[in-house]
Parts: structure tokens; sequence; C-alpha cells
């Protein structure tokens, strides 16, 4: 400004002041092309719809997915390590805890390997009281898939209502054998008591009220069009693909293969049994969803069959055989063989032969095989578990390349895995 | 292959038509068996049937042989892969495979079981030493071997030569040790009784914030 | 005030402990009472289930032994809204640093439950592959043992942790290694 002194003339300098700053330097780019890179993103191993600790680390290109890993082992137990040092039957606390859905069928795997090692037969009665409590196990575990399946999918109702027949499947467990999950009742050479006063009502009341229940379901689900949109075609996998990644059970039922241990490999007289097996062609979430219902309803058939037969059936709850069996306990006060008999059985535990079997049992996820190798002792020397969910977790890659990420999801939830026998 | 079927090496139970002479055997896995130890030859270390299961003890420079044989005959289900470790005795390792024949029927969706035509089941077991053990991988084969044998890798050392992916599986990934073999311990901690409780609790890591 | 230095937080809270206008803990136990009563009523647990406790647990949500009666039915599966870990079943070597990581990014005031013998031991699994009792990893208020626990067994624990909570100082969820231990601190 011009100062009085100055005589009111502005130099040059002080007009500087009026001048607007000069512009700063701007380059101007040309705008550049997109560059999608593929982004790695990790699901789990905590995470609401994993099934458990699974971690799936997944390449995508936007929402699609390129490839997903899964990443397995955060719930590795040691189990298989656990078995050699406990004697056989201790083996059946153990082995429940591994596929912790379907405890009693993976109870009885175990059971029958080692009971083919040992050469023991099962009287008539244990063996129709282990089809009963299998089927109801095989219910019980498609109760849990289908409630869990609904609620990662969003229909958070469905698990109320499944858990409430599931409740009265465990009071049925926990009158056979003490536990709601794990009650070891089957045990080698039968069962570990006689059935409970009772038993046989509850059994039937269950009955009555499954496909009842089942109806109500396929009310809410099947022919729901926000369930088929989020369901069909979604996760497809071939036959040949499924058999080249080993998957067994509802998986390769749903792509047509009619692959069932129990018509295969018959246990526990399944061969006379009347039952059919649900299959289906499409091989997606659907399909597999379509068959587990059929399934849910052919062991309601089968365990009324097996209702039916158990007032005739001979035989008590476990072998005779003392040498595996303990005796019963009011012979302990009148028998001193019984007594002998007793002692080793709970100190040492019966001797299995030398040998190794594999047997396998139709799981409600698939084919679960047990491998025993037996050396001559108390204790086995290997068991192997061959798990369903293991080898059918392979399969997702195949199943979900490509496929929109947030039907990863449904992808996990229809294979219907249980961590912990993956995991083992 | 009947589980309730108990003299070994027995063909299940096959009512069909009488046909006369050398009449129409159903395929069994104990022909298959028989066959694939000819078709080895020396390689074939050993066989035998008990129990009812055919186990044919198979050198592992011919295991892809084998599992090709098998393959071509039907075998075309990998149930599992696992390995035994019989320390002290020589070969430490067996790895063990097992394979199922699933019949014409089952892959049409026909579940009842035929008895012309039943399910085949097989055991393959590859002696392994102790140094250096490796094995020949049947990922090429069958896509499934690829976890499995990831896990025999992970719990007993094993290598298999050629997998696409040798990294742990059930451990971490900085884990030393192969847990299954005999000579790894199985507790860290010791079991507590009332007389070493006290000293087994002073020695716990304990986190308290 | 007549006091050398201001009041620490813990000293203007405690029960019985004078606030700065010179009243007695009234007001004070009151505040804490009724903060106490809503972390009670609304400790929404964070989703937590490993395995076989896991499915109890979601057997204690469902309808007959009903979790939403307390404020718990609402599992979140981000942990940083949750208040309460419920540690349900077996935590094997490899998932160790999963959990210290869940529990750290907790916000406070945190607690946490063992669900389950394996939680709180390492139950039946006494080997290389499973930490020997979730405490070795996180600090622990309640510990519920089973094999599993019944739903009605967990109710137990969790109820037995609000009356833990009721009597608590406001900054008394602090405090869980009364009895035992080396204290050594983890991570």
């Amino acid at each position: 400004m011009t100062s009085p002194a100055d005589g009111g003339a502005a130099t040059v300098d002080e007009l500087a002041v009026l001048r607007p700053p000069p512009a700063p330097e701007r380059t101007v780019v040309a705008p550049q092309p997109m560059v999608n890179e593929p982004m790695v993103v990790n699901i789990g191993p905590h995470h609401p719809s994993t099934h458990g600790v699974l971690r799936v680390l997944v390449q995508l290109d936007g929402e699609r997915v390129l490839s997903a890993k899964p990443d397995i082992g955060y719930l590795h137990t040691g189990i298989e390590k656990t078995f050699e040092s406990k004697m056989y039957v201790k083996g059946t606390t153990l082995a429940p805890r591994m596929s912790y859905l379907s405890p009693i069928n993976n109870n009885l795997a175990y059971v029958l390997t080692v009971e083919k090692l040992l050469g023991v037969e099962v009287p008539e009665r244990a063996r129709v009281v282990r089809v009963i409590l299998a089927e109801l196990d095989r219910l019980a575990s498609h109760l849990v898939f289908l409630g869990i399946y609904s609620l990662d999918l969003g229909a958070s109702t469905m698990m109320l209502y499944t858990f409430r027949e599931r409740e009265a499947i465990l009071d049925l467990m926990e009158m056979t054998g003490g536990a709601r999950m794990f009650p070891s009742y089957i045990r080698p050479g039968g069962l570990a008591y006689d059935l409970p006063p009772g038993f046989e009502a509850a059994v039937a009341d269950i009955l009555d009220r499954m496909p009842g229940a089942i109806d109500q379901y396929e009310t809410l689900l099947t022919g729901n069009p926000f369930w088929r949109e989020r369901t069909r075609g979604v996760a497809a996998i071939s036959a040949e693909d499924a058999l080249a990644w080993g998957a067994t059970g509802t998986i390769l039922r749903a792509t047509g293969v009619a692959y069932d241990v129990r018509k295969a490999e018959p246990y526990a007289d399944y061969e006379t049994y009347d039952f059919d097996v649900p299959t289906h062609t499409d091989g997606d979430a659907y399909a597999r969803y379509l068959v587990r219902i059929g399934e849910m309803r052919q062991s309601v058939g089968i365990a009324h069959q097996a209702l039916d037969r158990l007032p005739g059936a001979s035989g008590g709850h476990i072998t005779a055989d003392r040498k595996v069996a303990p005796p019963p306990k009011h012979e302990l006060a009148t028998s001193m063989e019984s007594v002998i008999h007793h002692f080793k059985l709970w100190t040492e535990g019966f001797v299995v032969p030398a040998g190794e079997a594999y047997v396998a049992v139709e799981a409600p996820r698939g084919e679960l095989g047990f491998y025993i190798v037996a050396d001559g002792t108390a204790k086995p020397w290997r068991v192997h578990m061959r798990s369903p969910s293991f080898v059918n977790l392979q399969a997702l890659e195949t199943m979900i390349r490509g496929a929109l990420v947030a039907d990863l999801v449904t992808a996990v939830a229809s294979l219907d895995p249980v961590l912990g026998e993956v995991d083992r | 292959m009947s589980a309730s079927s108990s003299d070994a090496g027995a063909s299940p139970a096959w009512s069909g038509p009488e046909t006369g002479s050398a009449a129409l055997t159903p395929p069994s896995a104990s022909a298959d068996m028989a066959d694939l130890v000819a078709a080895l030859g020396d390689s074939a270390l050993g066989h035998a049937e008990r129990l009812g299961e055919p186990a044919v003890l198979v050198a592992a420079t011919h295991l892809l042989d084998a599992a090709g044989f098998l393959k071509a005959r039907g075998y075309t289900l990998l149930r599992s892969v696992t390995a035994v470790d019989y320390l002290p005795r020589q070969p430490r390792f067996h790895v063990v495979y097992h394979l199922l024949a699933l019949p014409a029927g089952m892959l049409a969706g026909r579940a009842e079981r035929d008895p012309a035509d039943p399910p085949r089941a097989i055991r393959l077991k590859v002696p392994v030493p102790g140094d250096a053990p490796l094995v020949p991988t049947l990922t090429a084969l069958y896509p499934t071997a690829e976890w499995h044998e990831r896990e025999v890798w992970d719990l007993f050392g094993i290598e298999f030569a050629g997998h696409p992916d040798p990294r742990r599986i059930l451990m971490p990934d900085d884990y030393e040790g192969h847990p299954l073999r005999k000579d790894h311990p199985l507790v860290y901690e010791e079991v507590a009784f009332t007389f070493n409780h006290d000293q087994i609790d002073a020695m716990k890591p304990r986190a308290t914030s | 005030m007549g006091l050398a230095r201001p009041l620490r937080p813990d000293e203007i809270l405690m029960p019985g402990g004078r606030d700065k206008d010179g009243e007695s803990g009234l007001v004070t136990t009151s505040l804490a009472k009724a903060v106490n009563w809503a972390r009670t009523n609304s400790m929404w647990p964070a989703l937590f289930g490993l395995a076989c406790c896991a499915i109890e647990m979601m057997h204690t949500q469902t309808a007959r032994v009903d979790m939403s009666r307390y404020g718990m039915e609402l599992m979140r599966a981000s942990p940083r809204q949750s208040d309460l870990i419920i540690v349900a079943g077996r935590l094997s070597r490899k998932m160790a640093p999963v959990i210290r990581r869940i529990y750290d990014q907790m916000p406070e005031p945190k607690w946490v439950i063992a669900m389950g013998d394996c939680a709180s031991c390492g139950g039946i699994f006494n080997n290389y592959a499973l930490v020997q009792g979730v405490d070795e990893v996180i600090p622990v208020d309640v510990y519920v043992a089973g094999c599993p626990p019944r739903p009605e067994a967990l109710m137990h624990g969790i109820l037995l942790l609000h009356e833990k909570v009721r009597g608590e100082t406001l900054d008394g969820w602090r405090d869980r290694t009364a009895g035992g231990g080396l204290g050594v601190r983890v991570g």
C-alpha cells in the first residue's frame, strides 16, 4: 500500500502483493487403463460360517473365485496317536469326539473294526439296537446340517425348529448311556448296558414326530424361491470329479452314483432291512439338500423296522465271551472266575490277536472307515480314521472355482464338514 | 466284499443260474489280487488275504504300475492313504492304500447289491525304509491322494516324489518333527496326579492379561 | 478437597470411597451397580466354537435353554463387538495364536469362559497337539467342566460369571488370577 512518506506513488515491488499468486505447476495425466489384480482373501479360521475352524484362502477376481484352498489343522488333536496308548475299550471315548456330530456312527465304525479283529460274535439284540441308534444319530446329524445350512444362508428360524427335534434324540442318547452327545454306549462285543426301561416308547415317540417335522422343514425350504435361488446350480460337481476327489456320501449320491456303504459292504445286519438310497443327478447344493431330506425319511423307516424287531431279538446286550465283555455285576459276588475276568479287563484290557482290518460304515457325511493294526497286545499299534469330511473338503475347490464368493458359504455348508474329523 | 464273510479267500456267496461248466464267476477282489500278483511278478513282495481282506505288498518302484493295473480293473475310488510305523522292525514304514471298485450298477444309480458284480476292496502296502523314505505320488492317477499324502508327510515324514504341494497339512508350518512316528513323544505335559500336581502347576505357563 | 494429590480412578470408584464432594460411596456404589447391571444383561458372546462343545453351546442358544433370556443370543462374529468369549472346544497349538489375537481384538471390559474339559485343562487329550488348558494363552474367569457340559451346566457357568460381574468394581474385571499359577505374562 502507499505510505504517506512516499508521496503516494506505488513501486513495482509493492504492487506484487496485489497480483494473484502464480498458478502451481500442473501436469495433465492421460487416463490410465485400470489394472485388476487378483486379491487373496483369508476366510477363517474364526468365521461364523465355516462350520468350525476351517480356513479357506480364496483368490478373487472381483467377486469371482479363481481358487479356494482350504487350510486345515486348526483342530488337530492327535487322536490317532492317543489311541496307541490306550486300551481298545477306551477308544470308544476317543473315537466319537472326532466326528462329533455323528458320534454313534463313529463309535460303531471303531467297534466294528475291533470286533472284526477279535472275531467275536455280537448278539442279535445288540445289533438291532445299534441300527436304531445309528439311524437316530443320522437323523440328529442331518438336523444339525439343516439348521446350520439355513442359518448360514440367512434362514435362521430353521435352526430353532431342527434343534427342537434334536433335543428329543439327545434325551434318548442320555437315557441309554448317560451323556447327551457321547454316550459311549456301543462297546466291543455289543452294548455297554442293557436297554433302560422306557427306551422303546421314547424311540417310538421320536419316530412318530419325525415325518411331520420333516414335512415342516420341507414346507419352509424345498419350494421356497429364495432357497432355490441360493442353492440351485451352486457348487455343482460331476460324478467323475467327485470320484476322482474321493468324495463319498451325500456328495457322491447327489451326482448320481448310488454308493452307500450300508448296501455295498453291509454291517450290523443292514442287508436285512428294506430301504432306498436317495440319489439325484444335478450334483449341486440343492441336490445335496434333497438327498439329505430323503435320507432322513429313509432313516425313520429303518429305525421303525428295527424297533419292530427288538422284542423278538435273541441274545443279551453284549457277547457272552468273558475275555471281551465284563461279567454282570451280580456275578462278582459269587464267582471267582468272574472277578478275575473283571480285573483283567479293567486293568489290562482285552487282547486282540495280531492283524489288521479296515471296516467302513455309512456315516451321515460319507464313508467313515477305521484301519486298525493290532499287534497282539491290549493296545492298538496304529489306528487310522478315514474320515469323510477330510476327503470331501478336497472337492471344495473344484466346486467353487468360477463362482461368486458368496456361494462359498453355500458350498461349505452343503459339504457339511465336521472339522473334528477333518483334523483328528 | 461282504463284511460278514468270515472264511478267508472265499468269493461272496453267489446263487446265480447254473449255466454249466466253467460257470461265470463274479469278479472278486481275491481274483484281482491274484491277477495283480501275477502281473507284477517279482515286484509283488507278498500277498495275503486275512479276515476277508486281500492285501498285496508292492515295492515302491512298482507302485504306479500296480495302481494303474487296479484302476484299469475298475478300482476308481482311492479310499485312504496312510502309513504305519513298525519301529524297531525294518523296513520301518508301510504306506497303506485302500482301494474300492464300485460296480457298474452303483455307478449308474442303482444302490442294491448285485451278487454278480459286487463292490471289491483291496489293500496295497508299500514297505519303505526308515532313513530317507520316498514313495512315488499317486496324484496323477487319483487326485484325492493329494491331501492324504500331505498328511502322511506331515505325520510320518515320508516323502512323495512328484507331489504337487508337499507342505504340512495338520501341524503348524514351523513344527519340527513328525508326530505319529513311534519315537516322537505323545505328551508335552506330564499327566497330573495328586503327588505331582503342584509341581506341574508351578511350571505351567499362565496368561494373566 | 483436602487431598494432597488428585484421586486415581480406582480410588474414586471403590465402594465406600469418597467422591469429590466428600459424599460417602452411596452414589459411586450405585454407579458400579448400575454399570454392572448393564454389563450382565447384555453380555454379547463372541462366536468361538471350536469343537464338540460348540454344539452344546448351540443347544444353549436354542429354544430349550434359551440364552437370549439373558440378552445373549446374539453371537457376534466380530470380536470387536463382543464382551464375552466362550472358548468352546479343544484348542490346538496351531489355533493358539489365533485365539490370542481374537482376545486382543476384543474391547475392554472382557470376560472369558473356558467351556468344557479341553478348554479348562486339556481334557482327555493330553498330547502334543493340544494346549493343555486355554488359560495358558488367555486368562479365564469361569471354568465349566464337562465333556461336553450340558447346556444347563454352561448356563450355570454364565450365571456364575454374571454374579461375579455384579460384585465387581468398575475396573475389577481385570482381576482374574486369584489363586495359583505362576502368573507369567504371555504375549
